[in-house]
Formats: structure tokens, C-alpha cells, sequence
């Protein structure tokens, strides 16, 4: 079963034509010479000393490729005086031909061994295989032809040699053969049936390819050509591809080791030194044909899948070029840059090698592993002709990860669309800019003052109220502060105000539809964070020493609560309240207000209560109740109390009342638990079956815990208690530790499923987790699910104008989904942790999406009733997302739905993340076309940093080149 | 082995020693019978995990033949610088008889150990090694003798040096290149 030769021999003598002593004295005397220098200086120097004689240099390079430097092959220093002794095995000098000798170079050697046939023609053995003739021979064994007659078959048996069934390790091996081989079913790896033992001799049960191999059919034919060619090259790809993909390394490729039968289908043979990726070792024994072995491996470095891609490189050179691969590019690292700068390179290969192939084959014998290929898949992919994941999913096979990956290698986008998709996208975002100030919420709701200044004001009015910080020593006094939504004002608006625009106080703050507040004591002021959210939202129960002032936007006070930390009280001494200091501070006039029965208890204990009823001055429409108490003479409380706040008792989202949870709330939570157990099952069935993608999932279970920890890092207050700092680290961990398990359970749960239904839209995705940052594709993603951002703000925006124009009521203006505190209008640090947590949560977002929907797939079977059943679920996710349940724009969100889910099947997961990030990051933040607004500076930011991200993937997108490449001058670019 | 025949041999050693030329010649033949008779027995005990070290019959042969006495290691270095050349003939004779008793051409394979050449041509040929070598005394006849002294006598950088009449340096320059030309021109055969 072997051959090829030939090639060798003719290249060895070519070069002894022309030597003589002398020429060898000259040859040894610029030899000597280079092996004194330093590497670098070596081509230099070659130069020079062969200047016009390149046959002295050929001979020169040809026995440099052999020099190697002691160390390397491991030789003791020559000056010591001791000599490696060759030793002889015996059995040279005997009949016997084998050797104990653990290498393969000769195993496949064709020489007869002087040893008749060890079964003649005829022999039935194991009581079933009708032995045939022998086939080859090799180094464990002989190859024979055999009837199974018990299912009428032709089989191959392998029988290891006689004289090597009691090797153990000889045994192990053969058995490893089969237990590899068996891991790979594919029809273009030759399939091993099963070990089998007959009057001692232990023989491997395979496949009977009635053919001839590779190195033979080189030999008669000369050369592949083109079509040929590329043919043997795709299903090699596809063979070797589907070996890796089960984690099997063949290590062995070479022709010999390829059978072809006679109606052209290829098979990769010969398991027999193969090695599970994640068990081959550095510096293990040496095994393999030299000739087609990769540098790496000469090193003792771990072969891994690109070692595999050096000897299909190796393969693929010989079948079209019909010649062994120089020696000199073979074993010599440095020799690669001339074969890439060589000018008579195109000469030598034949015009009709399609340059495509010749581009793989470059890539394939770059001496460094990590220029290679990443997967034979990726060659497959690259090949022209039938895309491997079409033909995969047309066969109804599930493709593996990097089939997947490999799909996406070198597409991009055509320049005109990609040109095209950036403009929309730019010219949609600059509409989203300017429409701002009119649609989106944060613009609107009345942020007159920075945090800064509103949280001066807070103290101020601590202090005016008789609580500045009496009951605290200066070094225990903490704060913390944020804003919030009141998300009861626009429910209030949207259904109780009958009036053509209900919105047109909104940034008047009269009633205010967001709030700053602020709290100081000296306990604790961070309560830990439940999953998901930031402490900013939470906020403790009040405590003795607490005191917390809301004001809205313009400093005006809300409400206030105290309660003092040394009650110190006497019910005697009665004092007195001035009420007018809170009502000015409240911007209000006590005049104005009539005094009322207060009807609602304050929180604190008090030992007055009041209460006054009155109506804003500039807003006379909104009718308010001022409840005040006092104790001791202090204001422990005041609170302007809107009416929408009386209908909802005091549950205002924010309140430590305990409330019931939302029904978005109890429907997301609902989810989550049913999806964690189906995934725990799912997750277990999966890798009881192989199925699952392990490595993609710890990558992303890897990049959810880095992206958690960075939100935690940089999102999170921090408190400079130690205490409350390790309480939070731990929650935080264990909150990030929990996504991140999550998220690899649900990836390997789920992720095979989809990989089988929709391949196509994990192309992007499985490239990025291969590590592929700079990709065309992802280029392209990002440029379509940007515009897809993009557009989704502008629906909401026209949502809300096109009511105004067709003069409808008009709905509320569009504020962010339920969940985002707004934090980033607190600084810096903090819109840095709500960037990271938003593509946190998109990145959640998109898999949850693609991953149930595969799961309404597999439960619906008629395809098109379950996508729409899926994006039936999406719209009522987003309608109760948008915050206030009753109002539900449907047709919006039907609309959006189907978007989603339009994109996600049409380019991709990695799109729909990217558009719901856009989205959301637009949506959450105060953009807005009013520079003289203290917040413009932070909306203007996010703007240019979407239009930032939408450029890169717009210059990513064009490295790729055409995604329709014909002319060769293009592949090579985009190639090297 | 009787003793007056050892110290003949080693007097003929000391000749050598002495730049005797013709002394040499009446040795080699002497220290081949011996070394031929002790491969002969090496062989037909046949043991299969065991490899037949030429340096060692050398050795054998050395100890049988020599008063050790009365040498010192020049004329042991000049000992196995024979013996070296009668080891060669031994094997490749031996190689060939067997090589004509098979149909056909084809190479004997035998496998050097991978220090010979080092880890890239573990296995070798021995009639490959015996073309190259003879190929090789056209071209530098001083190398090839370093390698017949270096492989089938095992003579270390020094001892070839002595019975060159080299300088240890020049040695070591010739083992490179000669090193890299077998390495060539062995895997050049042996290339499946």
C-alpha cells in the first residue's frame, strides 16, 4: 500500500550529476562557513558567497535543510569525546524483515518479506471471512481481502503481524485504531467494523475500497487536474474535517493513506498512529512519514489539527503538481518566504490549478501552525462548488462547530451594499438624534439639573429641615443618590388624562415623571443586589439615622423622610413647625393649599400629621395632596403627593413596601426557572450524546463572567465599608457565576438543536468564539444588526409622532424597558457599566430568542406556525416590557417581532445582538440634539459610539472583499 | 585465544602506532576473522529484543585480541580504526548475501538507531549508508573515513583525530558537514 519514491529518486540523482571532489570542497567550505553564523546573517552571507553560481547554493541550502543544531536531535556535544554508538537490530542480518523499531517510515514499505502469504486464498477464518488474497503490507501487518460471508461483503482485514500479537503495546495500538476510527462515521473515512481474533492472529474488520490509493493514481496518471483535483481536495477537507471534529488527529496523511475508488469518491485510511486531539503529547515518540510531517512536529512540539493541515498541504502539492513537495520548503521553515517570493512559483504550478487550491495550499505549508487554516471545514468552505454547509443540511446532519465557523471564512459584503447598509444606517441615526427631543423620554422628563448640583440642594434641604447630620459623627456620614422613573405618572397620563397631549407638562416636572433621590446616614446604605439588577434601584428599608429627599429634575423637593436616630422625645414639649420652610422648598406656596384630614399614616413615627390639598401653579390641571409630619418639632415627613400616587397607595416601584411583583416580572421569572430545569436535562442529554458544543459553550460562559465582572467592577457602587464591599463582592460573584453557568447549560443544551435547524445563523457566532475579532462577517453583522438598531428606535419614534400627526392621542413618549436604572446619568464609571451590562443582556437576549425559538421549532413541527407562535411571544414580551401593562402599542411590537426574527434567521444571531444593543443603548440613554442640556454630552457620546461601531463593521465588512470573488488577483488579497 | 598470539597482535598495534603502514595491513586481516567469528555467533543467537552494537564486538574483539597492558589509547584508538573497516565489510557482506538470496532488488531496510542520524531518519539502510559512504570517498575520502571510523568503530572525536593525524576542531568541522550530507542523502531512500 505504498509507493512514490520515484519523485526522490529522480531529484537525488539531478544533484550528483554535477559533483566532483572539488566542487564538494567548495560546496563543504561555504557550508561550514554558514554554520558559523547566526540565522539572520545566513541569507546574507549566501548571497554573496554564491553570487553567481545558484547551483552552489541549491547544494548548499539542500544540506543546511539537514543541518540541525544538536540540541535539537538531542545529541550529547561532540567534544565530549562520547559517540552515540549505531546499533544494528539483529534481525538486519536475518530473514526476518520486521523490526521492533517503533517508527513508521517503513511500515508501509512494498517489499516483499521473503514470508509466503500467511492465509491462502480460500481460508475461511473466525468462521465467517473468506480470505481473498492480501491486499498490501505494512509495518504492524498485512492488509487482506476477504468475503464476509456472513453478509455478503467484501472486507479489508488487517492482521497484525505474527510476530507482533504478543506486543502488548503493538496490541493496544491496533485496538486504539479501532476505537478511533470507529469515532469517525463519515463516507469519506474508510469505516473500521470491528476487531476480531482467528487462531491467535488478532485482525481489524474494515471496509473494502475497490480502488487504488492516491499515490498510485499519481503514479499512472501523473497529476490531478483542475476539476479533479479540487473534487479530491473537498472531500479530503470533508474526511479530515469530520475526524476533528470528533477530536481524532489521523496524523498519518499522506497518499498511501488515501483510497480512491473507482467511481471517484475518496476515503482516508489508516488510523493506526492516530491520537485524540486532547491526548497527544509534546515530545511524544515521533511517529509519521517524514515527508509529510509538519515542522512543528520535528520540534517536538503537541500535533494538533494544524499538524494534520500541513500534510493535507503536503498531499494536495503532490496530486496537482504530481511531484513531492521540494525537500528544502519541506523541512525548512525559512525556505517558505521563497516559495511564496519565488518567481518561477506560478511556473510551477500548472495553469489549470485552480488558484483557489493553490491559495489553500500555501496556507496549508506555512511553517507556523498558527498562519495555517483553522479547520479543514474552513478549506472545505473556501473550496468553490457546493458549500459543505448546504450539502451537510441538505443531508439532514447536524454540521459540528466549526463546519459551522468555517462557512463564514472570507465572506463579507459587497462594497455597494455594505456602502449602502452604512449610509441608511447613519442617515437612520442622525434622524434618531434630531426626532429625540420629541420621542424619547429622558429628553422630555424635565432634567433641568445635573446629580451634582441636585445633590447639594438634598443637603441643603436636610439642613433647612433640621437634620444636618446632628446625629452622626462627620466620618460615618455616606450618601447615595440616582434617579429614577415613576413609572405611575405615565400609566396616569396614558389612560386617565383625556386631553390632546397629556405630555406637554412632562418637562416641567409639575407632577415630575422622574426623580433624583438622595439618602444619608451612617448605617448601611447599599442593600445587596437581587440578580439582574444594580443596588442603585433597590433601596433598604428606612433606618434610625436615615434620611432620604426626592427632588425632581429642577431641585424642587418631593418628598422627605427622617427618621432621627436619638429619639430624645418628650410628648410634653410640644413644639411648634414652621410648614411654609418645606412648601418653599417644595416651590409651592402654603397659602395657596387648603388644609385637609390627612389620610394616610406616615411611615415613621410622628406626633403630628398634616395634610393640604391644592393644585400646582403652573399646572392647575393635576390636583396634589401635601401630607407633612413632624416630631419634636422636627419635619420628619413631607411628600407632594400627585394622584396618581393616592390610586396606588404608596407602590410607586420604589417604595420598600413590599409590592406585588409585575407580571412582567412573574413572566420573565416563570421562564427563567422553566428554562434552567428543561436546560439541565437538555444540557445532560446533549453530552450524554457527544452533542453538545463544550468548547464554544465555556468560551461564552467564559466571556459572560468577564463582561459580569466588569459591570460588577464598573457599574456597581461600590461602598467603602468593608462589610457591605465583601457582601456585594460575594453577591456579585455569585450572581456573575450563576450566568455564566447558566449561560453554558443553556448553549449546551440548545445550541445543537439550532446548530441543526439553522446553521446559518450561528456562522458569525461560532466565529467569534473561535476568537475571529477582525472577521468580514462579523463586519457585516454588526452593519446590518446596527441598522436594525437603528430602525427599531426609529418605529418607536414614528410610533410616537404618527399618532400627533393623524391628531390621535398621543402616547407616551418612549422611555426605556422596565429594568434600567439610569444610571449612566450619574457619570462616567457608571454609563461604562451600563454599556457592558446592556451587551450583556443582548447577548442573554439573543441567544434566549434564537434558543426558543429552536425550542417552539421543536415543539410545533410546522415550521411556519411555530415562527409565528415564537413571534406571538415576543410581541407580549416586549409590550409588557415597555413598562406600564395596560398600554400595549401591539401592532409596534408584532412589528418589532417579526423584525427579530427575521433577522435572526436571515443573517444572524450575532446581528439581532448587535441591534438589540444599539436599540437599547439608544433607548436608555439621554440623547439629544439640545446641547446646552447638562446631559448632551453623555447622549452625544452614545450616539457617536454607535455610529463608531457602525463604521468598523462597515471597514471590517470590506476586508473580506466581494462576497462573489472571479478574479484571481482578488482571492490572493484577501488571502495573504 | 593463545597469548603469544595477543601480544603479536598488540606488537603489530605498536608498529602501528608508529606510522607502519604495512603493519596495518597485516593486521586488518587478523582482526577480521576474529570480529567476523564473534558476529557469526552474535547472530545465530538471534534474540529479538536485542541490537547488535557493532562498537561492541569491536569492544569483544579488542579485549580478546589486545594485552591491554601493554597499549595505551592511541593504539586502541588505531585498533578499532581497523576493526571499524572490518565491521563494515562484515555487514555489508552480510547484508548483501542476504539482499541476492531474495528475489528481487529493493534495499535490505534495517534501522540505525535515531542518534545516528538523528530523530528525523530514524530508520536508515544500510546499503544506502554503504552507496553513500563509497559515494562519499570519491568525493572527500577524509570524511567518508571519519564516518566508517565514527559508525562502525565507534571512535569518539578525539580517537579519530589521533588516527587521522587531525586536529579535534577539523574533526568536529568534517562530522557537521558530513552529517548533514547522510542525513540528505539518506532520506532521500527512504522516503516512502
Amino acid at each position: 500500500m505504498d509507493d512514490g519514491s520515484l519523485l526522490v529518486a529522480t531529484r537525488t540523482q539531478r544533484r550528483h550529476n554535477t559533483m566532483n571532489p572539488k566542487r564538494y570542497q567548495q560546496v563543504k567550505e561555504v557550508f561550514l562557513a554558514v554554520c558559523e553564523l547566526d540565522s539572520d546573517r545566513v541569507d546574507a552571507f549566501l548571497d554573496e558567497a554564491c553570487a553567481g553560481d545558484p547551483s552552489l547554493r541549491e547544494e548548499v541550502e539542500s544540506l543546511l535543510v539537514y543541518h540541525l543544531p544538536s540540541t535539537l536531535i538531542g545529541e550529547s556535544p561532540e567534544d565530549s569525546g562520547e559517540v552515540k554508538i549505531p546499533r544494528f537490530v539483529p534481525k538486519i542480518l536475518s530473514d526476518a524483515g520486521e523490526t521492533k523499531d517503533d517508527t513508521r517510515a517503513y511500515e508501509h514499505s512494498r517489499e516483499k518479506k521473503g514470508k509466503e502469504e500467511r492465509f491462502a486464498p480460500g481460508t475461511i477464518i473466525a468462521g465467517r471471512y473468506r480470505m481473498l488474497g492480501l491486499l498490501g503490507r505494512g509495518g504492524m501487518g498485512e492488509v487482506y481481502r476477504a468475503d464476509d460471508l456472513k453478509l455478503d461483503q467484501p472486507v479489508a482485514l488487517k492482521f497484525l503481524s505474527r510476530d507482533m500479537s504478543h506486543d502488548r503495546s503493538r496490541l493496544e495500538r491496533f485496538h486504539n485504531e479501532v476505537r478511533l476510527a470507529r469515532k469517525v462515521t463519515h463516507p469519506n473515512v474508510n469505516r473500521v467494523y470491528d476487531i476480531g481474533e482467528a487462531g491467535g492472529d488478532t485482525f481489524i474488520s474494515m471496509e473494502y475500497v475497490d480502488g487504488q490509493n492516491l499515490g498510485m493514481l499519481l503514479q499512472s496518471v501523473g497529476r490531478l487536474t483542475g476539476d479533479k483535483a479540487m473534487q479530491v481536495a473537498r472531500q479530503l477537507c470533508a474526511g479530515l474535517g469530520a475526524a476533528h471534529d470528533r477530536g481524532v488527529l489521523h496524523l498519518d496523511l499522506k497518499p498511501a493513506n488515501i483510497m480512491i475508488d473507482s467511481s471517484g469518491q475518496v476515503c482516508i485510511t489508516d488510523f493506526g498512529i492516530a491520537s485524540l486531539a486532547k491526548e497527544a503529547k509534546r515530545d511524544g515518540p515521533l511517529t509519521g512519514t517524514p515527508a509529510f510531517m509538519a515542522p512543528e512536529l520535528f520540534q517536538g512540539k503537541k500535533p494538533t489539527v494544524q499538524s494534520d493541515l500541513y500534510s493535507l498541504g503536503v498531499v494536495l502539492y503532490e496530486a496537482v503538481i504530481g511531484q513531492a513537495l521540494p525537500l528544502d520548503i519541506l523541512r525548512h521553515g525559512r525556505r517558505q518566504a521563497d516559495l511564496e517570493s519565488r518567481d518561477d512559483s506560478a511556473s510551477l504550478l500548472p495553469d489549470d490549478v485552480d488558484p483557489v487550491l493553490e491559495r489553500v495550499i500555501r496556507q496549508c505549508l506555512e511553517p507556523d501552525p498558527r498562519q495555517r487554516p483553522d479547520s479543514a471545514h474552513e478549506i472545505a468552505a473556501s473550496l468553490p462548488g457546493v458549500d459543505p454547509l448546504d450539502e451537510v443540511i441538505a443531508a439532514g446532519e447536524t454540521p459540528s462547530p466549526d463546519m459551522v465557523a468555517a462557512a463564514g471564512a472570507g465572506v463579507g459584503f459587497r462594497r455597494k451594499t455594505a456602502i449602502a447598509c452604512l449610509s441608511i444606517a447613519l442617515v437612520g441615526l442622525t434622524a434618531v438624534w434630531l426626532l429625540a427631543k420629541h420621542t424619547l423620554f429622558l429628553p422630555q422628563a424635565g432634567l433641568a439639573k445635573p446629580p451634582a448640583v441636585l445633590a447639594d440642594k438634598a443637603e441643603e434641604i436636610i439642613a433647612r429641615l433640621g437634620h444636618d447630620m446632628e446625629d452622626h459623627q462627620p466620618s460615618e456620614r455616606r450618601s447615595v443618590q440616582g434617579f429614577a422613573i415613576d413609572r405611575a405618572y405615565l400609566r396616569y397620563f396614558t389612560e386617565s388624562v383625556n386631553e390632546a397631549d397629556p405630555w406637554k407638562n412632562l418637562s416641567t416636572g409639575r407632577p415630575p415623571a422622574i426623580f433624583f433621590w438622595y439618602r444619608h446616614g451612617d448605617g448601611r446604605l447599599i442593600p445587596p443586589a437581587p440578580f439582574g439588577e444594580s443596588a442603585l434601584r433597590r433601596k433598604l428599608p428606612p433606618e434610625p439615622g436615615m434620611t432620604t429627599v426626592r427632588l425632581d429634575g429642577y431641585g424642587r423637593l418631593i418628598r422627605f423622610e427622617a427618621i432621627p436616630l436619638r429619639s430624645g422625645y418628650q410628648s410634653s414639649s410640644e413644639k411648634n413647625v414652621d410648614w411654609s420652610v418645606p412648601f418653599e422648598l417644595a416651590g409651592l406656596d402654603i397659602s395657596r393649599f387648603e388644609a385637609v384630614d390627612p389620610v394616610r399614616k406616615p411611615p415613621m413615627f410622628a406626633d403630628r400629621v398634616l395634610a393640604w390639598k391644592g393644585v400646582y401653579e403652573d399646572n392647575p390641571s393635576v390636583p396634589i395632596r401635601i401630607e407633612g409630619s413632624a416630631l419634636d418639632g422636627r419635619v420628619v415627613y413631607f411628600s407632594v403627593v400627585p394622584p396618581y400616587q393616592d390610586q396606588a397607595g404608596v407602590s410607586d416601584g420604589v417604595s420598600w413596601v413590599s409590592a406585588p411583583p409585575s407580571h412582567a416580572f412573574v413572566l420573565r421569572f416563570t421562564l427563567h426557572l422553566a428554562a434552567m430545569v428543561c436546560g439541565i436535562f437538555l444540557a445532560w442529554k446533549n453530552l450524554g450524546q457527544g452533542r453538545g458544543d463544550r468548547r464554544g459553550a465555556l468560551r461564552l460562559a467564559m466571556f459572560v463572567f468577564v463582561l459580569g465582572s466588569l459591570d460588577w467592577i464598573v457599574g456597581e457602587r461600590h461602598s467603602t465599608v468593608w462589610a457591605e464591599q465583601a457582601a456585594s463582592l460575594y453577591l456579585g460573584l455569585a450572581r456573575i457565576t450563576l450566568a455564566a453557568v447558566g449561560a453554558w447549560i443553556w448553549y449546551i443544551a440548545l445550541e445543537p438543536h439550532v446548530r441543526r435547524l439553522w446553521p446559518q445563523t450561528l456562522i458569525t457566532w461560532s466565529r467569534i468564539l473561535q476568537g475571529h475579532f477582525r472577521d468580514p462577517l462579523l463586519g457585516r453583522d454588526i452593519l446590518i444588526g446596527g441598522l436594525f438598531g437603528v430602525c427599531l428606535v426609529l418605529v418607536f419614534q414614528f410610533d410616537i409622532l404618527l399618532p400627533g400627526w393623524l391628531h390621535l392621542p398621543q402616547p407616551a413618549p418612549k422611555l426605556p424597558a422596565a429594568g434600567y436604572d439610569l444610571a449612566e446619568l450619574l457619570g462616567v464609571r457608571y454609563k461604562m457599566g451600563t454599556m457592558i451590562s446592556v451587551l450583556l443582556t443582548s447577548i442573554i437576549f439573543g441567544l434566549t430568542a434564537l434558543f426558543l425559538m429552536s425550542l417552539f421549532r421543536v415543539i410545533i413541527r410546522m415550521p411556519g406556525l411555530a415562527t409565528l407562535a415564537f413571534c406571538a411571544l415576543l410581541t407580549t414580551v416586549f409590550s409588557i416590557d415597555s413598562g406600564y401593562d395596560t398600554f400595549m402599542p401591539w401592532l409596534t411590537n408584532a412589528v418589532l417581532a417579526f423584525g427579530a426574527v427575521f433577522i435572526l434567521k436571515r443573517v444572524g444571531l450575532v446581528a439581532l445582538i448587535v441591534g438589540r444593543f444599539v436599540c437599547v443603548l439608544i433607548m436608555t440613554n439621554p440623547i439629544t440634539s439640545d446641547f446646552n442640556a447638562w446631559y448632551s454630552a453623555s447622549g452625544n457620546f452614545t450616539v457617536a459610539f454607535v455610529m463608531g461601531l457602525l463604521v468598523w463593521g462597515f471597514y471590517l465588512s470590506l476586508a473580506g472583499g466581494p462576497v462573489v470573488a472571479s478574479s484571481v488577483s482578488k482571492i490572493k488579497d484577501t488571502g495573504e | 585465544m593463545q597469548s603469544d598470539e595477543v601480544s603479536r597482535i598488540t606488537g603489530i598495534l605498536n608498529e602501528v602506532k608508529q606510522g607502519d603502514r604495512s603493519a596495518w595491513e597485516r593486521l586488518l586481516p587478523m582482526v577480521y576473522g576474529e570480529l567476523r567469528q564473534l558476529a557469526a555467533q552474535f547472530l545465530r543467537h538471534e534474540r529479538n529484543n536485542h541490537t547488535l552494537q557493532p562498537t561492541a564486538l569491536v569492544h569483544e574483539a579488542f579485549m580478546k585480541l589486545v594485552d591491554q597492558t601493554n597499549v595505551d589509547w592511541q593504539s586502541r584508538a588505531h585498533f578499532f580504526a581497523i576493526s571499524s573497516q572490518a565491521m563494515r565489510r562484515i555487514l555489508v557482506d552480510h547484508a548483501r548475501q542476504h539482499q541476492a538470496a531474495k528475489r528481487g532488488g529493493g534495499h535490505k531496510r534495517i534501522v540505525l538507531d535515531e542518534n545516528l542520524i538523528g530523530e528525523t531518519q530514524r530508520a536508515g539502510n544500510l546499503l544506502a549508508l554503504e552507496d553513500a559512504l563509497t559515494k562519499l570517498a570519491e568525493l572527500d575520502p577524509r570524511q567518508a573515513k571519519i564516518v566508517e571510523l565514527r559508525f562502525f568503530g565507534g571512535l569518539s572525536v578525539a580517537e579519530v583525530a589521533e588516527v587521522l593525524d587531525m586536529s579535534k576542531r577539523s574533526v568536529e568541522r568534517e562530522w557537521t558537514m558530513v552529517r548533514s550530507w547522510l542525513r540528505r542523502e539518506l532520506s532521500d531512500g527512504t522516503t516512502p
